[in-house]
């Protein structure tokens, strides 16, 4: 097992998936910073719209066929495609965790970095309920649109600061729960390639 | 269930497409090629087969188990070797830490006889002096014995090759034939390939595909029987012959119905091959 998860933590890190995303989460980073200088109201809106992407966004980077070009091998093989996906998801969400608390902590503090955190760990987790349903390039794309969508309902309303709000963390965490058991009980769907579903 | 391979009606559709049509198979240990022209349905077929695609229809049994059930079919994983056509290999990693990463998929869980394995598989496919080299240094027919190293991993009883002799040179192809044949002594062993040459070498069985559907299934030998006066050799090309082609004498080989007078030829599997597929429809059954 820990060997499994030595060398599935080293694919994920060597593949392809790893530079794009850095390269990715640094522009974010940067943006959210310059723009603070500017305006904090419009870097934490910022941050609080891009913050919880960037996890969901290195999991479907590392399911681009280019990138995951041995999928197939991989679906071939005794071991669950379901761990390996949340190997993955795992490996983004603990290296984005770091990054996300210091860029809450900048702007208005740590806990703030650890709600947008949470967030991130609640689009984690139904980018890969989705993925019983699609391919989880697809399936990232569609709970980062879901919760683009989210966070522009809460700007429209002008109530930006309740997506954050101990309420709000509670329904993510919920949220969380709910698709991760979604996942365990459709895990059947990942077992084959989904290319050929 | 009886074999290593039962298919039983098996239909796969991709939208209104039609990729396998009510296809029944029972394989035994051995060697068997799969030819077909391309979009007949082989690597469809191969992936059923690997369990990577469940089919819209029909019932697999292999190595007496059923790939429908989830549980099964992940003790169908542990004994089955596959090497996809579209081989890809993660980034950054050496051809020994490939296989190892594999062997790992795989639950090779001990470290110790893990790395005896993964150096085993290596050697046989003459790759144990490149071990260390990194996969995108490796040339693609290096890379293909590579694929052919992680099949191996664990002496499969199912293994499934999908043009593995593609991007070889003819000493590889040699070489690979030969381990093929060692292989296919214990284990059912599948070879979708374009290459008839490769099923003349190493396969006891053919199945022929086209469209979908299986055209012909049985012995080589009587496959390549169905061509015997067929085949004819002359001067110069016949144009009224389902297929010709210049040897390597300088004479022409023909195949379809023979001239009166024509100068007979024993038929091989390609001669066989381009009858069946240059006849109309039923007339070789």
């Amino acid at each position: 097992m820990t060997d499994a998860l030595m060398s599935g933590s080293r694919v994920v890190l060597r593949a392809g998936a790893l530079v794009p995303w850095l390269v990715l989460t640094a522009v974010v980073c940067a943006g959210v910073v310059l723009v603070d200088l500017v305006s904090a109201f419009f870097a934490s809106a910022a941050f609080v719209l891009l913050g919880p992407l960037l996890p969901i966004a290195g999991l479907g980077l590392s399911y681009v066929p280019s990138v995951n070009a041995d999928y197939q091998l991989v679906v071939a093989s005794p071991y669950s495609t379901l761990r390996l996906l949340l190997l993955r998801a795992a490996v983004f969400l603990a290296l984005a965790a770091p990054i996300l608390l210091f860029c809450g902590h900048r702007l208005e503090g740590v806990q703030f970095g650890a709600r947008v955190l949470a967030q991130a760990a609640a689009v984690v987790a139904v980018g890969l309920a989705l993925s019983t349903l699609m391919a989880p390039t697809l399936s990232a794309a569609v709970a980062s649109f879901a919760w683009m969508s989210l966070v522009q309902v809460f700007l429209m309303a002008g109530d930006l600061a309740d997506i954050t709000s101990s309420h709000a963390v509670a329904l993510a965490v919920c949220t969380a729960v709910a698709a991760l058991f979604v996942l365990v009980v459709r895990r059947r769907a990942l077992s084959t390639d989904w290319r050929y579903s | 269930m009886n074999g290593s391979v039962i298919m039983s009606e098996v239909v796969q559709r991709f939208g209104s497409t039609v990729a396998l049509d009510s296809v029944s198979l029972r394989l035994s240990p051995g060697i068997t090629g799969l030819l077909g022209p391309n979009g007949a349905g082989k690597t469809t077929l191969l992936r059923i087969l690997a369990t990577v695609q469940e089919p819209t229809s029909g019932r697999v049994g292999l190595l007496g188990l059923d790939a429908r059930s989830e549980r099964e079919r992940r003790a169908i994983r542990r004994r089955l070797g596959y090497v996809p056509q579209e081989l890809g290999f993660p980034r950054g990693f050496t051809a020994f830490a490939f296989v190892e990463y594999m062997a790992v998929l795989k639950e090779w869980v001990d470290p110790k006889t893990r790395r005896a394995e993964v150096r085993r598989v290596l050697a046989l496919v003459g790759l144990d002096s490149l071990s260390t080299k990194s996969v995108s240094k490796l040339s693609g027919g290096m890379r293909r014995r590579l694929g052919l190293a992680q099949a191996l991993l664990g002496q499969p009883d199912l293994l499934l090759l999908d043009e593995p002799t593609t991007g070889l040179d003819p000493e590889q192809r040699a070489a690979f034939r030969a381990l093929m044949l060692e292989v296919g002594r214990d284990a059912t062993l599948v070879v979708a390939t374009h290459q008839t040459d490769d099923v003349a070498a190493v396969c006891e069985r053919v199945v022929v595909m086209d469209e979908g559907s299986v055209t012909f299934d049985g012995p080589v030998r009587d496959f390549v029987g169905r061509a015997k006066d067929h085949v004819w050799v002359a001067d110069s090309p016949d144009v009224s012959a389902l297929a010709h082609r210049r040897t390597a004498s300088g004479r022409y080989r023909h195949v379809g119905d023979p001239p009166i007078g024509a100068e007979f030829a024993q038929p091989d599997v390609e001669d066989a091959y381009l009858l069946l597929r240059g006849t109309p429809e039923g007339a070789m059954q």
